[in-house]
């Protein structure tokens, strides 16, 4: 299955900001992903965001990137502007609807 | 003990059904299919399913034909609801080709079954001695509930962890973790249930099968009122669980 717009674009600006090759870069993001419990084919741009400011940072330092903080703010600033990709239903708002959680 | 594991029975037939007309009523309003799917295999499996069969397998003052009518009226609700529950499956948690080829697989299993008993031995055998392919239904309904389990299981560990980071609402996590629960349930009871059948202890009319009958129907009922019919305390508790976990 095909990556989200997000992914493709934290990913192109980690190779572009960091000395990681593109196999380094997708690998970080979809290990910070599984512990936000995301998938890289459906996560959006404010998710990806929260997850630049909460996990990149330290998995980037694990990696020793330096000025990890900076690059996780700047691609999270950028990634949040990003316009998200026209996705199917997601369970969470079938669920939300269930029981009347959302109106 | 048999009036203790009916009006449990009853209970759960009664629930289901009332959770799953609520659902459909919701899906008139919102246009959308996943709730008229969950909420048709709650009122054809739950509520239709268990009714008709238990009628006309434990009715021995019926005529042979009525009885042999109410269980195959009843297999074919399982086979509706079960294929409901596949479709629901798909659409909400693997909406891909792959997820709908399964989707399509699972649904056909039950329907060979009834298939199958209705070109074979017939229902009048199954509704006086359980006799013919339909005992195994329950082992072929685990296999559609295994995928089921798995799925929403997958999906409540994915939302536990969002709602870690304040990326998904703790309610809608929890709701999600209830069904999970509710699918388990219906897996681990039906392999119980083909158990029995195996090592032949009918589940009506013997203390073992009565019991297990009756828990599984009371937690079942207590899954599906926190689930689709929450009360406000409850809902409150989970939002003040979140935020103690965060």
């Amino acid at each position: 299955m095909a990556e989200s717009k997000a992914f493709d674009f934290v990913c192109t600006e980690l190779e572009r900001r960091t000395s990681m090759t593109r196999l380094e870069a997708r690998g970080t993001v979809r290990i910070a992903l599984k512990d936000a419990g995301l998938a890289p084919d459906s996560v959006r741009g404010p998710e990806m965001q929260v997850v630049f400011q909460r996990l990149m940072p330290k998995e980037l330092t694990a990696r020793g990137v330096a000025t990890s903080d900076e690059i996780c703010r700047a691609i999270g600033a950028a990634v949040a502007a990003l316009r998200d990709d026209a996705s199917s239903e997601t369970p969470e708002a079938i669920f939300g609807r269930l029981a009347g959680a959302k109106a | 003990m048999e009036i203790a594991a009916g009006l449990a029975g009853l209970l759960s037939v009664l629930v289901s059904c009332f959770v799953g007309v609520r659902l459909v009523l919701l899906a008139r309003r919102t246009g959308h299919s996943p709730e008229l799917l969950i909420g048709l295999d709650l009122i054809l499996v739950g509520g239709a399913w268990n009714a008709l069969i238990a009628v006309g397998r434990q009715a021995t003052g019926l005529p042979d034909e009525l009885r042999a009518a109410l269980v195959c009226a009843g297999a074919l609700s399982a086979v509706a609801g079960t294929a409901c529950l596949m479709l629901f499956t798909w659409q909400t948690f693997r909406p891909s080709r792959a997820g709908a080829l399964t989707a399509i697989v699972l649904g056909l299993l039950l329907a060979g079954l009834f298939t199958a008993q209705s070109i074979t031995t017939g229902w009048l055998a199954f509704a006086t001695d359980e006799r013919g392919p339909w005992t195994n239904a329950s082992l072929f309904t685990s296999i559609n509930y295994v995928w089921a389990c798995f799925e929403s299981m997958r999906h409540a560990s994915m939302l536990s962890r969002r709602v870690r980071l304040g990326l998904a609402d703790p309610v809608v996590a929890d709701r999600v973790r209830l069904f999970a629960t509710l699918m388990a349930t219906g897996t681990l009871a039906s392999w119980m249930f083909a158990g029995f059948q195996a090592v032949g202890i009918a589940v009506g009319g013997t203390t073992v099968g009565l019991s297990f009958g009756a828990a599984v129907c009371l937690f079942s009922v207590a899954l599906l009122w926190l689930a689709f019919m929450p009360p406000a305390s409850y809902l409150e508790s989970v939002r003040r669980r979140a935020v103690v976990e965060a």
